[in-house]
């Protein structure tokens, strides 16, 4: 169900995470993916899945929110592994007779994949777990602020962004709604050829687009009976501010890609 | 066509943190060609219970039977179903997607793989039913105001003729003449085509004006269940169940409490008023007698 | 004292290219709003009171005539930031009007544009919340409320720019009983506590009935503009514009012109058992 995409969600409550200005998780996310991505032996494997897990146990959101973030992505998971599995040459380890056998080496692969997947979506999962859309956007336009020498409207893209975030899950329940509507004038989304399920879209498409529109049209004037101007003047209610235990993150992150650089040296 | 809802349970994402029992054991007979108000707040189960008489939802248990058969069942044939069944949903007018009204209307009939003429029959009489003149026909549904809108999307349900109709706040949003209007069409369809409808709302002052039975869902279970007199002389669990009670009603249960002797199901003006003259009037005749 | 809102010879019109004949959808509109007062403005839909709500904070700007808003013309310039934090509104769609995913972050945002200093915006969101009753749900998503909660935030946000008026454009039009009395009930708290001035377009009769003065539109004009008790005597005449009267002002008309002698300006339920009661 459409209700299961995670990805994007935030889950309020007051962990040490959450306390971290969004411009440090940002970076810190940008670093933890390039380690998972240069880990390359068990050690480091481990370690990089070791740091990934207390970041889990440090942002105060259950596990099982994290396992549901996975979901969506299973199918993609167990398809590569499988692919790997077959298809990666080898020593054999068992065969139906055909030319793919199933090899070790593609069974180290396959995890490795696995792993990597897995530990990326759950690492970007503890940045938008732990960080409100609002304070996301806030550091995205912060970093980017730099850019906007060179006539990047870095304040209108944070804007937008927002609103798009906002807007997920009005448009989520209109995409219900709508396609029961459709279902209940005997619309057909689940079977036939290809073609005929993509003309089947249409009725949900159309109405989808038109309220889109006019939410924006009314969005547009209730944020103008509000003083929208731009962000030249804008203010914020929570300022974003780098403190203390920013700089601890920063220094913890530090040791831990030393370590992984390290182990990747020496192993 | 008769609806046979027994035991009826639906729990809502289930095993989820917004897990929540949307409908509890609901059991209940609505027979063919009843006119019935299924009134409650927001949350009360009213939705849920409708979504599922036309296979929208599945039961979490219980069963639903339409004319003998158990829709719940696997394999059951809901294309049929939804065409017997046709319900329209609230603001119904933001389903509508076609270039001009007459394709839009003909979209149920089209799916339901009927000929040329037989679509070109339904549509004419669907729109004919609402009110809507047929040089509308070959106009965009957008270009049309929101009451209008509205009607073409009820026209669409209509026109795969279903044997129940199923209507979800078809008033909501719109002016005191609007509301007036649907109403006075609704009525005069359920009245030609012997059609049994369901009609749910939260305005109790529009489920009086038309139906005949009132059943009030409260906390995903039946309240209350009974001919509209009925369930309006308990104006004051109906007050406790966070409904509006319609002025009238108020009025009766404020004069029985200060000792008027008066028929506690009065809920229109109209009985209001006959009612109320024949209590004045023998209380003049009363005085007069007295004065003599 | 200066007029809260002031029309004078109002018309206005949407523009359309190439049309020959002007279809004015205000017409020679003269009305006054004073400080303080709360004005109901009645009409069926497509009457021209959303139109008319529009033109209150210089979203709209007169095609002919002048609006004043707190002595300000709504067409000089340098008026508009001004006029914009003077009027509040609030619409009809509770979705459509919130901008953030938190609900302090929303009721923030028109202080945020005004380029308020963070510590004020936390005041005055936290005084916000607190007068429509929505503070204990500060950090709640706002598309997990109920249609009335939502529209609560919707008018915190409103307040929360310190504007002397707000304006309401059918706010409860899509709301159930429940979300309808949250509304109306915030309302009158503004009215009476903070002493705003508060317009509210509305076609639901028991909501203007609460209002110090009612104004009934049709076609562009205004028709009446009187207390509602004398607007809601007028029955037959609210009925053929596609109006509502309250039940009960309805029966004490019917009953009277069948000869019983009732005062046919009763407004509410208590009101008009108490006439019956002197009778039976």
């Amino acid at each position: 169900m459409l209700k299961d995409i995670t990805l994007g969600q935030y889950f309020p409550v007051n962990s040490s995470l959450h306390r971290l200005d969004p411009r440090t998780k940002i970076i810190l996310l940008i670093f933890l993916i390039v380690a998972i991505f240069l880990a390359n032996n068990p050690a480091s494997y481990i370690l990089v899945t070791a740091f990934t897990l207390l970041m889990i146990g440090l942002s105060g959101v259950p596990l099982k929110m994290y396992l549901r973030g996975l979901k969506p992505i299973w199918f993609v998971i167990i398809f590569t592994a499988v692919l790997n599995i077959f298809l990666t040459p080898g020593t054999k380890i068992y065969a139906w007779g055909y030319e793919t056998p199933m090899t070790w080496e593609g069974l180290f692969l396959a995890g490795k994949m696995a792993l990597r997947l897995v530990l990326l979506i759950t690492a970007s999962s503890a940045l938008t777990y732990t960080t409100s859309p609002i304070a996301l956007t806030d550091g995205i336009e912060k970093l980017l602020k730099p850019f906007s020498k060179l006539g990047l409207p870095t304040y209108e893209l944070a804007m937008m962004m927002s609103i798009a975030i906002r807007f997920i899950p009005t448009l989520i329940e209109e995409t219900e709604k709508i396609m029961k509507a459709q279902k209940a004038r005997g619309a057909d989304f689940e079977n036939g050829s290809i073609l005929r399920r993509v003309k089947a879209l249409a009725p949900m498409l159309v109405p989808l687009f038109i309220s889109a529109f006019r939410r924006a049209d009314e969005l547009a004037i209730a944020m103008e009976s509000r003083c929208y101007q731009g962000g030249a003047v804008r203010t914020r209610l929570h300022e974003i501010r780098f403190r203390k235990q920013d700089a601890w993150a920063m220094v913890i992150f530090l040791l831990f890609f030393a370590a992984l650089i390290t182990l990747k040296m020496f192993f | 066509m008769a609806i046979e809802i027994s035991n009826l349970q639906y729990i809502y994402m289930e095993g989820s943190p917004f897990e929540k029992e949307a409908l509890k054991n609901v059991t209940l007979t609505i027979g063919d060609g009843e006119f019935v108000g299924i009134i409650g707040h927001t949350g009360s189960g009213k939705s849920t219970l409708i979504q599922h008489l036309n296979g929208l939802l599945m039961p979490t248990s219980g069963s639903i039977r339409i004319n003998g058969e158990d829709i719940t069942q696997k394999g059951a044939d809901l294309k049929a179903l939804r065409q017997k069944v046709g319900l329209v949903f609230q603001y119904p007018e933001h389903q509508l997607f076609e270039e001009t009204v007459y394709k839009d209307i003909a979209y149920g009939p089209k799916n339901m793989g009927l000929s040329q003429e037989e679509i070109d029959e339904r549509v004419r009489e669907a729109m004919n039913y609402v009110g809507l003149s047929e040089k509308y026909l070959n106009r965009s549904p957008f270009e049309l105001s929101g009451g209008q809108k509205r009607r073409v999307a009820i026209a669409g349900v209509l026109a795969m003729r279903p044997d129940v109709l199923i209507l979800d706040e078809p008033a909501a949003g719109l002016d005191p003449a609007g509301r007036e209007e649907i109403l006075t069409q609704i009525r005069a369809l359920y009245l030609s085509r012997k059609m049994t409808v369901i009609f749910v709302s939260h305005s109790m002052e529009d489920v009086a004006r038309v139906a005949g039975r009132i059943i009030v869902m409260n906390q995903g279970s039946v309240a209350l269940d009974g001919t509209p007199a009925q369930v309006f002389s308990q104006a004051d669990s109906l007050r406790s169940m966070g409904l509006d009670v319609p002025q009238i009603t108020q009025l009766i249960a404020l004069l029985r409490r200060r000792g008027v002797a008066i028929d506690s199901g009065i809920y229109t003006i109209e009985r209001a008023k006959a009612t109320l003259l024949m209590l004045l009037g023998t209380k003049q005749e009363n005085e007069e007698g007295k004065s003599c | 004292m200066n007029s809260m809102i002031k029309t004078e010879h109002l018309q206005f019109a949407y523009h359309t290219e190439g049309e020959e004949a002007i279809k004015f959808v205000l017409d020679d509109i003269d009305i006054t709003v004073s400080p303080g007062e709360f004005v109901a403005v009645l009409g069926h839909n497509g009457c021209g009171k959303s139109t008319l709500a529009k033109q209150f904070n210089g979203l709209l700007l007169p095609t002919g005539g002048t609006v004043y808003i707190d002595a300000m013309d709504t067409k000089q310039e340098e008026n508009y930031w001004d006029i914009r934090k003077a009027v509040g509104m609030v619409f009809q769609n509770p979705d459509n009007q919130i901008v953030a995913t938190v609900v302090e972050e929303d009721v923030a945002f028109a202080p945020e544009n005004l380029g308020i200093p963070s510590q004020e915006i936390k005041k005055r969101v936290d005084e916000s919340l607190k007068t429509v009753g929505m503070y204990e749900l500060r950090h709640h998503a706002p598309h997990l409320l109920s249609g009335g909660q939502k529209q609560r935030v919707a008018i915190a946000g409103a307040i929360a720019m310190n504007p002397k008026c707000i304006v309401f454009d059918e706010p409860t039009a899509m709301l159930d009983p429940k979300g309808r009395k949250e509304v109306i009930e915030t309302i009158l708290k503004l009215k009476n506590e903070k002493k705003m001035t508060v317009v509210l377009i509305t076609h639901y009769m028991d909501e203007a009935v609460q209002a110090d003065r009612v104004i009934v539109m049709d076609r562009g004009k205004v028709l009446r503009d009187d207390t509602p008790r004398n607007i809601f005597q007028e029955v037959r005449f609210l009925k053929g514009l596609g109006l509502d009267v309250p039940q009960v002002t309805e029966l004490c008309y019917l009953l009277s012109k069948a000869g019983i002698p009732l005062r046919h300006d009763v407004l509410t339920v208590e009101e008009c058992a108490e006439e019956l009661m002197k009778l039976l």
